[in-house]
């Protein structure tokens, strides 16, 4: 399968060694047909396509199907065995006239091409920090999202599921720690240069690599959007010269991995013993809330692609469904992706044109988390369903009135929530040799987004009963243009070479939005089809609003690589980018990259540490920015106020200014200074990457509040703050073992990251502290704070001392001061792990693999929100509470401290898959491979709560919220064909 | 071709560098106030601002709680402690970083701007309307209204009139402002019309004056210089207009469609469809604050409702629940649903009890029906929305004369204030005053018991001394310090030429 990715390549290389061939000058013997089968070494089967070539001489033959060759030569010549991936065997000729080869696979890199964005350069020559994941190191599984394949792959990209187990949910990805306030932090991805691309539109199987620009030199070409790193995937390709179909399936079967413990029905009456609370909240039911919503999910996956074409045509296809369900009940996401590319070659293969359509459907039924807290609260000594004693008009649901207390079951019977997305992307990409070196390249891209949501809670939803059913729809549209246009010049004369690209980026974007919402619908029927049919509308107690807005971003950028004796290198790259969302003074940044690496290796006095196979030396500084903020923020606009006034009998409308203006908002600016090694070890049998960073943010967009009046609003959107984040990360991967029918590889990463608020005050705007976290329900207290100096992440508040004898809590006294206030608080604990870390083995025994994945945090500490309110009879009664609360003699209220943070530190075995690999010799198959992975299989953690990997995004890191959708353990069986 | 090509690709470099935005569902500043309605629909932001007043966190809930006439315990299954806001202020323990004193500042102060915003907006008018003249003393009023309840409620505060000056405001004394709000209020009432109800929820003559009755009244508590006869002549400006009367029907001023009443002199216009605040903050909602979970069935409400603020004891017991008309204010003893039958909880009958078990003891919670609740609005059948239709009562033409009997017994001269006091007591039920029944501590409980949570109690309590006195749920005062809130600390991060009020941690 390599061959056809990597022919580009192989055709370069096989120029260069014709070109050196070309002026050797060796002597001729009599020649002789030889004749030989090359045979691939892990597999033992022939290998076709392997080049021969007579050394020295034009003399080359290409093997056939069955690995068969058959050259002319005499004895003394030398063979070369050429297959790209493969190490390169050079045979002495003597008498025999039958040769058999062993192709072993190539461990070394360094050659792999590393896209950097408007073009590629090889891992031995790149200066920036990036790194790359191919196809071939892709893991199986239940993969919904591509974001999942660099889950524990790449040092410094900390990838989290935040929403637990839920279908629908989406992945959040943080590199190099949090760098910003509040404008966005998803790294920009880039799917086939389209900037700007969903990745969850696209199929893992349609990826043949993934490229992380992790550090600013890198990033810096991309400018104004890179600041949280950019993800470049490159899809694969039209085969010419195949006519191949593979299909893939799988099934994957879900378990919940932990629920909350809270006290079953017998339990639930022992403790209102316990708690002399009498029997009255004891309703005489046995009920497991969580097991009434949930069930046991099935996923299935298809795929199906084609390839082929001749060399000037040819073209991919490729279409996959797959229906996910989720672990609670009802939630599902049904995802239909196709997508075509299509190249053709013309005048005289100067003009390369690539089409590319994607065309996906995602069709999700929403589950509602606020169910599974209702759940985890709810007296278990509860019935399901209504008895005599139920007033009518909560139908055939049980009902106890409380605040905020719903029946969970009628909650999930009685509301649906679905949403369908559709998306078309396409793009045409024109490359055109004009002189030797020189190239012209420009991509079209357009993107069109369409979302529905809708959402029905029924005549007998317990919130709001009485509104005899509630319908509401969204519909958003979105389009996307883009140009991006460059030319490509690269030479080399005597010792240097170089690669340089100018530019033009223009993109221009537009949202549509329109929702409506009634209520008092005669009927359950119409859901949120029939959305007039409400009586709510004729009352004037229904809604509708809709909107449109629009941004355009222009950039002019430009690089240049240099390349002096193949030990110097130096990349330098400047983009000019232009953003319509920022003041009209400031809509304009430079973005600079400067990078430079030593091939330390390739000196003279290296040549004799033969351990080092190479060993290169990087540093560089790249500025970026980000503009992820919301359109026309910086204008003085004027908008609709949210209600009437009355004036002389009638009602007139309001209208308001949108926000305090401020025309000097601008770009936020990220500057990086990064420096590493790359080093091949042990003929290239351990390769090393270390990388260590300095980024600073400056000039941070935040809410900042300011004083009203002079201000109309108390908060004004504004450039102040600066936050420092500072790491290391190593890469280590290896093959410790090779031979001929086994193989062993191992990946394993590690980093470490701190952090810094180093300010968020100037003349103008200050700030002395922002207290985050906010636990609204009845306590209505702060749990985190950031002050200047301070790291973000920390956890703020009382100091737990222990119990004492009267069940009562003892907190550390700081003022003197009787009573515990905000004077006692203190910081008791940091959401950021100390570092993180990952471990991949893959062993290949003939025709089996075997790989697993470890993936594991130290130090992240946790807020565990449902131990806050419900470890400790408090709730008991109305509420259920935890197991755990029977362990100490508590017997207060709910109250944050120290004593709910926990150490979330976990090792996971996050993947686990053995697979048979199978090459059959069949007019009708060719390749069969069959796999079984298992997911998340364990988790070992000291931590009490379901699980300690929780959302560490945003500036309210690590706490782990009681609405939690549980992880579940996953277990996949798949197969794929090749025809 | 080749040459085709090349153009395309060299044309593309040379596309547009334009980056203005095109807006398309907002309006860009420089393109409103064409016409005389966009000014008015401008200014009417003042309005709907006051709709944030009676919210729990807001100013309502802050001058309530903090007096004997309401609390919000800490109730069984820890519910309505949200992390001490209520007991702070019903305890006075509240500090400078309290919440909701800061939501009250906030509300205030945004009001202040609000006003001096859209005065800046009329002085830049090119355009002459008829209402100019007299929409710009309006909002000079109103902005003299939320100065003398920021000087009532935190004394010395940021003062600017001049929305073009985007210097930090200076801080000026309680005496500085009061000259001010007292030259405004002079200036201005003469273009306000005579009648609230042709200017219905809006600035009117009648309040100009209250708002100065309501200054000159507190002048002797807040500077120690009685201003008792100027008390006197404010009301009676009120009075004179004859646009005012007493209800006969006290519950009328109160009703869904309280519109109609002839006593309200300034009210908050809510609407459930066309004033609901658009917003959680900004709606009216007592039913919610109040009532029992299962009163909705009492009153066929489709809200649904949150057993939180009820009235304390003592002050539940200053009314003569026999005779008293005025008692309907509250719900109290055994609860039945609107079909009669008894309104059950898990099987229990709701009861309301006046007495609490505690304002906050984990130990030994309130029950969760205990406390009388409040219900001297009327409460909607078939409300939904979560805001009520009534309009909130700021001023009552009642207060004006219970405030001028006040002034003259305050005088000596309690002869002339028993018809004062007698005109709107009739409607009670209880037998008439005479003058020896006027003492101070007779205004006061009456005051009391007419204006229950109507936002009155706080400075009543102030005035007539009874403020840092030992009450249900709080203990005797050292000193007098809480009479003024501290100015929160978040304001005074913004803001570093605020000085705190004494007694508070700087």
């Amino acid at each position: 399968m390599n061959i056809h990715v990597r022919k580009k390549f192989v055709v370069i290389l096989f120029t260069a060694v014709m070109l050196v061939s070309s002026a050797y000058v060796g002597y001729t013997q009599q020649k002789r047909t030889v004749k030989g089968k090359v045979v691939e070494a892990a597999s033992n089967m022939p290998l076709s396509g392997t080049t021969v070539n007579v050394k020295g001489t034009n003399s080359t033959v290409i093997s056939d199907a069955d690995g068969n060759f058959s050259v002319t030569a005499a004895s003394g010549d030398v063979l070369v065995f050429y297959f790209m991936g493969y190490v390169t065997q050079e045979i002495v000729l003597s008498d025999q006239s039958q040769i058999d080869v062993l192709m072993v696979e190539e461990i070394n890199q360094l050659d792999d091409l590393v896209v950097i964005g408007y073009g590629t350069t090889t891992k031995k020559e790149v200066t920036g920090s990036v790194s790359s994941i191919t196809s071939n190191d892709f893991k199986s599984g239940n993969i919904t999202d591509p974001v999942q394949l660099l889950q524990g792959q790449i040092a410094g990209l900390n990838i989290i599921r935040s929403d637990g187990g839920d279908p629908n949910g989406s992945f959040q990805i943080q590199l190099r720690g949090r760098t910003t306030m509040s404008g966005g932090t998803s790294p920009l991805i880039v799917i086939d240069g389209v900037v700007g691309g969903d990745l969850s539109a696209l199929s893992s199987n349609e990826i043949q690599t993934i490229d992380v620009l992790k550090d600013g030199s890198a990033a810096a070409i991309y400018g104004t959007r890179a600041t949280n790193g950019v993800i470049l995937i490159t899809t694969k390709k039209a085969t010419p010269g195949t006519n191949r179909l593979e299909f893939s399936s799988y099934v994957a079967l879900q378990t919940v991995d932990k629920k909350p413990e809270m006290l079953t029905a017998d339990e639930f009456r022992a403790a209102l013993d316990k708690y002399g609370l009498g029997n009255s909240a004891d309703h005489g039911a046995s009920t497991d809330w969580f097991d009434q919503l949930t069930q046991t999910p099935v996923t299935q996956n298809y795929e199906l692609s084609s390839s082929g074409g001749t060399r000037s045509l040819s073209y991919r296809a490729g279409i996959s469904w797959t229906k996910d369900n989720g672990l609670v009940k009802k939630s599902s996401k049904e995802s239909l992706r196709t997508r075509v590319n299509v190249s053709q070659l013309l005048v005289n293969d100067r003009l390369r044109l690539d089409y590319n359509a994607a065309y996906s459907t995602a069709k999700s039924v929403y589950a509602d988390t606020y169910i599974l807290r209702q759940a985890m609260f709810h007296n278990p000594t509860e019935p399901v369903y209504a008895d005599e004693n139920t007033p009518a008009q909560y139908g055939n649901y049980y009902y106890v009135g409380a605040m905020e207390y719903y029946n969970p079951v009628a909650m999930l019977e009685q509301f649906d929530d679905s949403g369908l997305r559709k998306q078309f992307t396409g793009s045409i990409n024109a490359s055109l040799s004009i002189i030797d070196g020189l190239k012209a390249n420009t991509l079209l891209s357009f993107t069109e987004t369409s979302e529905r949501y809708g959402h029905y809670y029924g005549k007998y939803y317990p919130i709001g009963i009485g509104n005899n059913g509630y319908a509401e729809t969204y519909n958003n549209h979105g389009k996307y243009k883009s140009l991006e246009s460059y030319l490509d010049y690269s030479a080399s004369f005597n010792d240097h070479r170089i690669q340089a690209i100018f530019g033009y980026s223009y993109s221009e974007q537009w949202s549509e939005s329109y929702d409506a919402m009634n209520y008092k619908f005669d009927t359950d029927l119409f859901s949120f089809y029939n959305i007039g049919a409400g009586a709510a509308l004729k009352d004037g107690l229904a809604s509708m609003s809709s909107s449109k807005s629009s941004n355009k971003l222009i950039s002019f950028f430009g690089r240049v690589m240099y390349n002096y004796k193949e030990k110097y290198l130096l990349t330098a790259s400047l983009r000019h980018e232009g953003s319509s969302r920022f003041g009209s003074d400031h809509k304009w940044g430079l973005f600079p990259g400067l990078s430079v690496g030593w091939r330390l290796a390739n000196e003279p006095f290296m040549q004799n540490v033969k351990w080092i196979d190479d060993i290169k030396l990087r540093a560089g500084f790249g500025v970026t920015g980000n503009q992820e903020i919301g359109n026309y923020q910086s204008l003085a606009i004027l908008r609709k106020g949210s209600s009437n006034f009355y004036y002389n009998g009638a009602w007139l409308s309001t209208y308001e200014p949108g926000r305090n203006p401020n025309p000097d908002l601008r770009w936020e600016k990220k500057q990086e200074f990064n420096i590493g090694f790359d080093a091949a070890i042990l003929n290239n049998r351990l390769n090393v990457n270390f990388d260590f960073y300095n980024r600073r943010t400056t000039d941070l967009l935040y809410t900042y509040s300011v004083p009203v009046p002079p201000n109309l609003y108390s908060s004004t959107f504004a450039n102040v703050g600066t936050i420092d984040n500072k790491g290391v990360e190593l890469t280590l991967s290896g093959t410790p073992y090779v031979s001929k029918d086994f193989k062993w590889n191992v990946i394993g990463t590690f980093s470490h990251n701190t952090n810094k608020l180093v300010s968020f005050s100037n003349d103008i705007y200050a700030m002395d502290a922002l207290n985050l976290g906010y636990f609204g329900d009845d306590l209505k207290i702060y749990t985190m704070r950031i002050e200047e100096g301070w790291s973000l992440g920390n956890f703020y508040g009382p100091k737990f001392l222990g119990f004492d004898d009267n069940g009562g809590a003892k907190y550390e006294d700081l003022d003197g001061i009787d009573g515990i206030t905000e004077a006692d608080y203190q910081i008791i604990g940091n959401a950021y792990p100390d570092f993180l870390f990952s471990l991949q083995n893959t062993f290949t025994y003939k025709n089996f693999d075997f790989s697993f994945l470890l993936r594991g945090s130290v130090g992240n500490d946790v807020l565990n929100q449902t131990r806050v309110y419900y470890e400790g009879p408090a709730y008991l009664g109305t509420k259920n509470i935890l197991k755990s609360s029977l362990d100490s003699d508590y017997r207060e209220g709910a109250y944050y401290s120290s004593r709910f943070i926990e150490d979330g530190s976990y090792l996971k075995l996050d993947n686990i898959t053995l697979g048979y690999n199978l090459s059959i010799k069949s007019p009708y198959i060719s390749k069969l491979r069959i796999y079984l992975t298992g997911q998340n299989l364990f988790t070992i953690t000291g931590y009490k709560g379901i699980d300690p990997e929780i959302s560490l995004s945003g500036l309210q890191p690590g706490i782990d919220w009681y609405d939690f959708y549980p992880r579940t353990k996953t277990f996949v069986l798949g197969v794929k064909v090749t025809f | 071709m080749k040459k085709i090509l090349i153009i395309i690709f060299t044309l593309s470099f040379f596309s547009c560098t334009n980056l203005d935005e095109t807006i398309y569902s907002s309006i860009p500043s420089d393109k409103f106030f064409t016409t005389e309605e966009e000014f008015l629909m401008s200014a009417g932001r003042v309005y709907s601002h006051l709709l944030g007043y009676t919210h729990y966190y807001n100013i309502w809930g802050t001058i309530t709680v903090s007096t004997d006439e309401a609390l919000s315990p800490f109730r069984q299954f820890n519910q309505w402690d949200d992390g001490g806001v209520w007991r702070d202020l019903h305890a006075h323990t509240f500090t400078p970083d309290h919440d909701n004193i800061y939501q009250t500042w906030s509300f205030l102060f945004t009001g202040i701007s609000l006003c001096n915003q859209i005065l800046y907006e009329f002085s830049q008018a090119t355009l002459d309307f008829p209402v100019k003249e007299s929409m710009i003393a309006e909002i000079k009023v109103m902005r003299a209204w939320f100065y003398f309840n920021a000087i009532d409620l935190f004394g010395n505060v940021p003062f600017t009139t001049d929305f073009t000056d985007i210097s930090v405001p200076e801080q000026k004394s309680r005496a500085e402002i009061f000259a001010f709000i007292e030259e405004e209020l002079k200036e201005n009432a003469g273009l306000l019309p005579d009648s609230p109800s042709s200017s219905y929820g809006r600035a009117t003559k009648p309040l100009a004056y209250t708002i100065l009755a309501k200054m000159y009244l507190n002048s002797e508590k807040w500077f120690g210089t009685p201003k008792w006869q100027e008390t006197v002549d404010a009301c009676d400006a009120v009075i004179t207009l004859g646009t005012l009367q007493i209800e006969d029907d006290y519950f009328a001023n109160f009703k869904v469609n309280n519109q109609s009443s002839k006593e309200n002199i300034f009210v908050i216009v809510y609407d459930k469809v066309y004033a609901n605040g658009g917003n959680w903050a900004r709606r009216f909602r007592f039913h919610q604050l109040t009532l029992h979970w299962e009163s909705i069935r009492t009153f066929g409400i489709l809200d649904e409702t949150w057993n939180g603020f009820c009235t304390s004891q003592s002050f539940f017991e200053t009314f003569d629940l026999a005779n008293d008309y005025r008692s309907s204010t509250w719900l109290y003893g055994p609860q039945y649903e609107a079909s009669g039958a008894p309104l059950l909880w898990y099987g229990w009958q709701v009861d309301f009890t006046p007495e609490v078990n505690s304002l906050f003891d984990m130990s030994n919670p309130a029950g969760h029906n205990q406390g009388v609740r409040f219900a001297k609005y009327e409460y909607e059948n078939g409300l939904q929305g979560e805001c009520m239709s009534n309009d909130y009562v700021v001023y009552r033409y009642a207060d004006v004369l219970m405030m001028k009997g006040e002034a003259l017994v305050r005088q000596g001269k309690a002869g002339l204030a028993v018809p004062l006091f007698n005109e709107v007591r009739r409607r009670t039920g209880l037998p008439d005053y005479t003058e020896s029944d006027l003492s101070l501590e007779e205004i006061y409980a009456e005051r009391g018991r007419e204006f229950a949570w109507e936002g009155s109690r706080r400075q009543d309590m102030i005035r007539f001394g009874k403020w840092t006195a030992a009450r249900d749920f709080k203990l005797t005062e050292a000193d007098n310090h809480t009479e003024l809130f501290p100015i929160p600390a978040r304001a005074r991060t913004n803001n570093s030429n605020l000085n705190q009020n004494p007694g508070y941690p700087n």
